[in-house]
């Protein structure tokens, strides 16, 4: 009661509008105004508060706006705005953040779309190596694939605890660089970085190239057709996180559902005594290598491609409901869950009937037509597994653009890519990702195989530094469990640095040395990008003695004019409201004109300054140069100000027909130190 | 019957909602405008152009839940605040300044000592006043003001 009280004070000019006029009303910068209105009975009276329909008033002195304000005016911007609602959406204010959180359900949808879709080629990728010691080497991919579920419930774990320290998402990143130092982080990132784009790239690809297997007429366009894919994926995820979940969900749980029941059917049936078969090779295929260690390590960091992906939902944290990193746990837990199931369960069963990789058949097609044994819900299986091999990408579109947030606010990539759009996601993050994706799958006209080496090894440089980064932390921390948690980690960096040396060195010369090149080359880049924003906020820094910045500087008032017409008098107008002795320079290029001039501006702008100059050889930018800068040598403190008129025609099209000599001008100035440039515009009516 | 201006008070009460709604589906058969209004009751000791922040941002966060509720129907919807010494009074020369064609009120189902309805000072004196055609939208009984007797 205190505060309203304090707060209430009487409003004198009731009429605002007719006191303005007079020049003797004060603005209302926060757009409110009381204006008395006379009843219908005499003495009746009442106020209308005048407020802002567009820009709201929350407190004094605060305003908020409106979704109308970003409405543009005219025809052109009511389509514009319908046009860009249709593809992404309407707007969605900050305040609706929270309704755009996901669930658990919707969150395992989105984020776990890349790590469950590799369960349809890794156990392919494990056979492809142990096959080429013949088929007694088929039975060493159930234990190999073993192995890789360790480890990918060790790397989960890890992640799990990642999700509870660090909250606020960023994942191997923000792990790396507060445990092991900036240069780490920034490898990580930049691993993540290039794992997205490629996940973006073959993922892809690959659900082109099984629409141009079935429509063979379709091959000469499949870069067309992915890049039509790409383009569609990333309008999807303009339109915000919880529509873009919503699409994708379905057709990811269609392909949980189908693989589940292929591999449940498969081991009941195992179950009940089907035979198993002995393995094949296929024709023309033979054993070309012994069984050894090595090839054995191949096959195990081939398989590891299964685990790409698995770091998204740590980088994502913030986009659960609360409690987030409690909902981002448990997700983690069952998408891991999950992927270890298809994993295992897929190679067991391939194994048991002896499938082995086929040049026009992938595992998982021969594993479900097997058990499925029905052309139906064979084709149903197989449309699953392609929409789930294309909307692996959403991953990347949810990971890629939240690290590079990360990354710009810590002043490690530009600033731009803070920016978040209508629907409340990292609009220009996506935008990059699709782009760079595009390119990616251009160069490498749309073929998986040129683009799988480059997969894996980014993803593990950066599950290692996560690794390792948690040891640093529980050594740091010590915690209660600790010691447990510190050599599961242990060991997990260690398995997963071991992947990173095999697939290296297996895949170097196969494409992997170009991860290998860019992780570098991005690291660079992203020094160079914070070293340049320290500097702007080096200098841009308030400091004591600052306070006299507020000072007001001398000013140099240059008018430079053409003809002498309405336009240019507002613009002499504005200019002596600045400084009373602002000069108006006429360039003229023939000696006759002066005198006719002369008699104008007399007759016109009696008492301002007027400078003429001439230029022989018909240059108009040069020579105004030349006079400003001259003219600033005598006083060099002070500050110039260029006031330029410029009528603007009333239609768009109309500015072809004149000369853009104050656009010329402007350009000319835009660099020049200690200048500043107004425009005062003349709105011609028709 | 035809409306092209419709006038909904809100007082920032429940009943307010299905008046709003209303006026909203008149108006869209109509192709008409409604304005909402709310009207800030100055005391007598203060003078009637006095700024209340407290009550201007109550008057807007009224405002705003009815604009909320409009939006779905993409009608041309404004809201205006009026301070004044009685609503009702404001309401009916504000309805006769703007010209408007019908007003729409909520009433919430109160009843007085003694279990008579009371239907309130600002709505009473509107459907005395006001020169057009006044819709009243009673709030449903619930269990709790049937209670209030």
């Amino acid at each position: 009661m205190a505060d309203s009280e304090q707060s209430q004070n009487r409003i004198t000019k009731t009429n605002p509008t007719d006191a303005r006029r007079n020049g003797n009303e004060p603005l209302h910068p926060d757009l409110t105004t009381r204006q008395v209105q006379r009843g219908t009975h005499q003495g009746d009276r009442y106020v209308r508060v005048i407020r802002s329909q567009m820009l709201r008033r929350v407190a004094p002195g605060i305003l908020r706006a409106t979704e109308a304000v970003s409405h543009p005016g005219g025809k052109v911007g009511y389509w514009y705005t319908r046009f860009k609602a249709f593809l992404v959406g309407k707007p969605l204010p900050t305040a609706a953040e929270k309704d755009e959180r996901l669930n658990k359900v919707r969150a395992l949808a989105v984020l776990s779309s890349d790590a469950i879709s590799s369960s349809a080629y890794a156990t392919e990728e494990i056979l492809l190596v142990v096959i080429l010691a013949g088929t007694a080497a088929v039975v060493y991919s159930v234990p190999v694939t073993i192995g890789i579920a360790v480890l990918l419930a060790i790397v989960a774990f890890s992640y799990r605890q990642t999700v509870h320290a660090y909250p606020q998402g960023g994942g191997a990143y923000n792990v790396s660089r507060e445990n092991l130092g900036t240069p780490f982080g920034l490898v990580a990132a930049a691993a993540l970085l290039v794992g997205y784009v490629l996940t973006v790239a073959v993922s892809v690809a690959a659900g082109t190239a099984a629409i141009t297997s079935a429509a063979q007429e379709l091959y000469p366009y499949r870069v067309e057709i992915s890049i039509g894919f790409v383009v569609l994926i990333t309008l999807i995820n303009l339109r915000g996180i919880k529509e873009s979940s919503t699409i994708f969900a379905l057709p990811t749980y269609l392909f949980i559902f189908s693989l589940a029941s292929v591999i449940l059917l498969g081991l009941f049936r195992i179950a009940l005594g089907e035979p198993q078969v002995a393995p094949r090779l296929a024709e023309g295929v033979s054993a070309v290598e012994p069984l050894s260690l090595f090839l054995l390590l191949r096959a195990f960091a081939a398989g590891t491609v299964a685990m790409t992906g698995t770091e998204a939902i740590a980088n994502g944290v913030p986009v659960f409901k609360p409690p987030e990193s409690k909902n981002a746990a448990t997700t983690l837990t069952w998408m891991s869950a999950i992927l270890a199931f298809f994993f295992v369960g897929l190679t067991y069963v391939a194994y048991h009937y002896g499938i082995t990789p086929h040049e026009t058949e992938t595992v998982i097609s021969q594993v479900a037509r097997r058990v499925l044994n029905n052309e139906m819900a064979y084709a149903f299986f197989q449309v699953t597994t392609m929409a789930i091999l294309i909307l692996a990408a959403n991953t990347s579109y949810f990971g890629f653009p939240r690290l590079a947030y990360v990354l710009a606010n810590d002043g490690f990539m530009p600033h731009q890519l803070k920016f978040r759009g209508d629907r409340l996601v990292f609009t220009n993050g996506i935008v990059t990702l699709g782009a760079v994706s595009i390119l990616l799958i251009v160069l490498f006209g749309g073929s998986t195989h040129a683009l799988i080496p480059l997969y894996a090894v980014g993803v593990f440089i950066s599950f290692t530094l996560s690794q390792a980064g948690m040891v640093r932390h529980w050594w740091r921390t010590r915690t209660a469990g600790w010691r447990k948690s510190m050599v599961i980690n242990a060991i997990g960096a260690a398995l997963t640095a071991m992947v990173v040396l095999v697939v290296g060195i297996a895949k170097f010369a196969l494409g992997a040395w170009i991860v290998l090149v860019l992780i570098p080359i991005l690291v660079f880049l992203f020094y160079h990008i914070h070293r340049h924003y320290a500097r702007v906020a080096e200098q841009l820094a308030l400091a004591s003695g600052d306070e006299c910045a507020l000072a007001p500087a001398r000013q140099i008032v240059i008018v430079p004019i053409g003809d002498l017409n309405k336009a240019s008098l507002r613009a002499l107008a504005f200019a002596r409201s600045l400084a009373p002795q602002a000069i108006a320079l006429r360039i003229f290029y023939e000696p006759e004109e002066v005198e006719t001039f002369r008699q104008e501006w007399a007759r016109w702008c009696n008492g301002t300054q007027i400078v003429l100059l001439e230029s022989p050889y018909r240059a108009f930018v040069e020579p105004l140069l030349a006079y400003i800068e001259e003219l600033h040598r005598q006083d060099p403190a002070a500050c110039v100000t260029i006031v330029l008129p410029e009528f603007v025609p009333a239609h768009w099209w109309e500015h072809f027909l004149h000369n853009q000599t104050a656009l010329r001008l402007k350009t000319a100035l835009l660099f020049r130190k200690n200048t500043v440039v107004i425009d005062v515009p003349y709105h011609l009516e028709r | 019957m035809n409306f092209s201006k419709l006038l909904v008070p809100i007082k920032g009460i429940s009943a307010d909602d299905a008046a709003i709604r209303l006026a909203c589906q008149i108006a869209k058969l109509n192709k008409a405008r409604v304005t909402a209004i709310h009207v800030i009751e100055i005391q007598r000791n203060l003078p009637l152009d006095v700024e209340n922040e407290a009550q201007l941002r109550a008057a807007e966060l009224v405002l705003e839940r009815a604009e909320e509720i409009a939006k779905p129907f993409h009608i041309a919807f404004t809201t205006e605040v009026l301070q004044a010494r009685t609503a009702g009074v404001a309401l009916v020369d504000e309805a006769i300044a703007a010209g408007v064609d019908l007003i729409v009120m909520g009433v919430p189902f109160r009843r007085v000592v003694g279990g008579e309805f009371e239907l309130g000072a600002t709505p009473h004196y509107v459907l005395q006043h006001a020169p057009c055609p006044v819709w009243l939208c009673r709030e449903a009984v619930t269990e709790e003001t049937a209670r209030t007797e």
